[in-house]
């Protein structure tokens, strides 16, 4: 059975000795994160994730808001 | 010498244009001062002293030109340069000689500015500035241990020593404005897709905009004439039409609406002595006949996470094959900011793209009220201060970028410029933001409150 990716992290984290974080899971998680383009080593990216805490925090925020049925805004179309 | 070095764009313009001033001379003058103090601010990356003197004598030579011939000014060392190198304040980009000038150097050569080197930034202008290995961060001029604001140091800390006559930056989540009120400067945002973009190396292609950093809003009025209009090489370029500097600089502030957000200041907070400075920027305004009134923005303190996650993602997308291929050459710092984007999912950049509709739909409702929105630039100055009240909101409370990124997020023109200073003698800022492509209304409100106060005149001690 494959494992997500927040699993491998969380296996590469103890094994790594890291502190696992307080249990929070990038927000919108779905696999398909590009972190695996670069082929980082499991140290690296245990590392990546344990600093990532208050970013993935900053993108839970957005979950607060009523965003049901409104398109994605690439600013003006200015042409 | 040093008051050669201070003059702003037009007054040079002006001694230059009657032959009362050589543009060789001015180069010198810069030059000298540069070798002097640069040891101890580092606001160049690259100083090209050769390529400054050449360039003035050409501009000397023309005899006539428009009010930038022969006026000295730095780049944000990620704007490319033809001849010269380039580094983007990284080890990737150590040796990089570009071939071809970006698009906004090709505009400002063909008007004949000189340029005297490549300003300071942080490594991709993301990393934390804590943590610089391949250039030494540069120091504000108005107390060397006070933070510079990010990630335009170097061209804020050029313009407010004397360094340069104005410096061309870049800003994605307030790189212009911060540093602009930390060292006590002028620096315009203008709208998104208002200056083109090609030649510069990217961090975020939706957040991303060029814009400059002046010792005036004349001066930045000046400059933002010969820079906008329609870039080819850069799809997100407006063709809309360009006003004059004499536009910029004409609209009258009596009867204008000044809208405050105290709701927003209440969430994101604001020292005790800018918020004193701020509140008598807002009675000088009254005074010239603008009126203040609040505004709502109901969801603008979610507005910074969404421009940080916008920006992380496709800063993220941006530097990919760098990340991969040449990991060893970025510092700690800017490989783990700009590598966590790629923690984030596309539900989170959907997201982050909804929120800048809902946001930036609320902004332009407060704007059917309201002709222009105004802030402090930060909560604070290059020298943390005490708080009258704790702020409300942790998604925004202290927030360096809490009045800034908001506005990056919704591609809105803003422009920061001193509007005091604390007992501490940090300069202090206020943020002026308008509707899209309207630069002329917060540039206008901007000059007008140079012309009745002297806090953009003042120069630290060097």
């Amino acid at each position: 059975m494959p494992i997500t990716r927040r699993q491998a992290t969380c296996l590469l984290l103890a094994s790594a000795g890291l502190p696992l974080s307080s249990g929070a899971a990038p927000s919108g998680e779905s696999g398909d994160a590009g972190i695996t383009e670069l082929r980082l080593p499991p140290e690296v990216l245990a590392q990546l994730e344990h600093s990532a805490q208050s970013v993935f925090e900053e993108a839970r925020w957005l979950e607060e808001l009523p965003l049901e049925g409104l398109t994605p805004g690439f600013v003006f179309i200015p042409h | 010498m040093a008051e050669l070095c201070y003059l702003s764009i037009a007054e040079a313009a002006w001694l230059i244009q009657r032959g009362e001033l050589s543009p060789v001379d001015l180069a010198r003058a810069y030059l000298e001062r540069i070798g002097r103090l640069e040891p101890t601010l580092h606001s160049y990356i690259t100083v090209t002293p050769d390529v400054a003197l050449e360039q003035a004598k050409e501009a000397a030579a023309k005899k006539q030109g428009g009010p930038l011939r022969g006026i000295p000014i730095s780049y944000k060392d990620l704007i490319a340069t033809a001849g010269i190198r380039t580094t983007a304040a990284s080890r990737v980009y150590e040796h990089w000689i570009p071939e071809k000038d970006a698009f906004v150097v090709t505009r400002l050569r063909e008007r004949g500015v000189v340029t005297l080197g490549k300003a300071t930034l942080n490594e991709f202008a993301f990393s934390s500035g804590s943590e610089q290995e391949f250039i030494t961060p540069a120091r504000n001029p108005w107390n060397l241990q006070a933070d510079t604001g990010l990630s335009s140091s170097g061209s804020a800390v050029a313009v407010a020593a004397g360094l340069a006559t104005a410096s061309i930056a870049t800003d994605s989540g307030g790189s212009i404005r911060m540093p602009a009120s930390y060292c006590g400067v002028t620096g315009l945002k203008p709208t998104y897709g208002r200056i083109g973009r090609s030649g510069v190396v990217p961090l975020s292609y939706s957040c991303d905009h060029v814009g400059v950093i002046t010792r005036s809003a004349e001066d930045a009025a000046i400059l933002l004439t010969a820079l906008a209009g329609r870039d080819p090489s850069d799809a997100a370029s407006s063709d809309v039409a360009v006003p004059s500097s004499v536009e910029l600089l004409s609209r009258n502030p009596r009867g204008l609406r000044l809208g405050v957000c105290p709701s927003y200041m209440e969430a994101a907070g604001v020292e005790t002595e800018v918020a004193a400075a701020f509140e008598n920027a807002l009675e000088v305004f009254r005074s010239l006949g603008a009126v203040v009134r609040e505004v709502e923005i109901p969801h603008l303190s979610y507005a910074p996470a969404a421009d940080f996650t916008i920006l992380r993602i496709e800063g993220f997308n941006a530097h990919i094959r760098n990340l991969r291929d040449k990991r060893e050459k970025f510092g700690p710092s800017a490989f783990r900011e700009i590598a966590v984007g790629g923690l984030l999912s596309t539900t989170d950049y959907y997201r982050a793209l909804q929120a800048r509709t809902l946001i930036a739909g609320e902004l332009r409702r407060a704007f059917e009220t309201t002709d222009v929105l105004v802030t402090p630039t930060t909560p604070g100055t290059g020298i943390a201060g005490a708080y009258a009240r704790p702020p409300r909101d942790p998604k925004v409370a202290k927030s360096d970028v809490a009045y800034l990124a908001p506005f990056n997020l919704t591609g809105s023109p803003a422009i920061s410029i001193p509007c005091g200073f604390t007992k501490a003698g940090m300069p202090a800022g206020l943020q002026l933001v308008g509707r899209a492509f309207d630069e002329t209304t917060i540039i206008s409100m901007a000059h007008g409150y140079q012309q009745a106060t002297d806090w953009h005149r003042r120069r630290p001690s060097l």
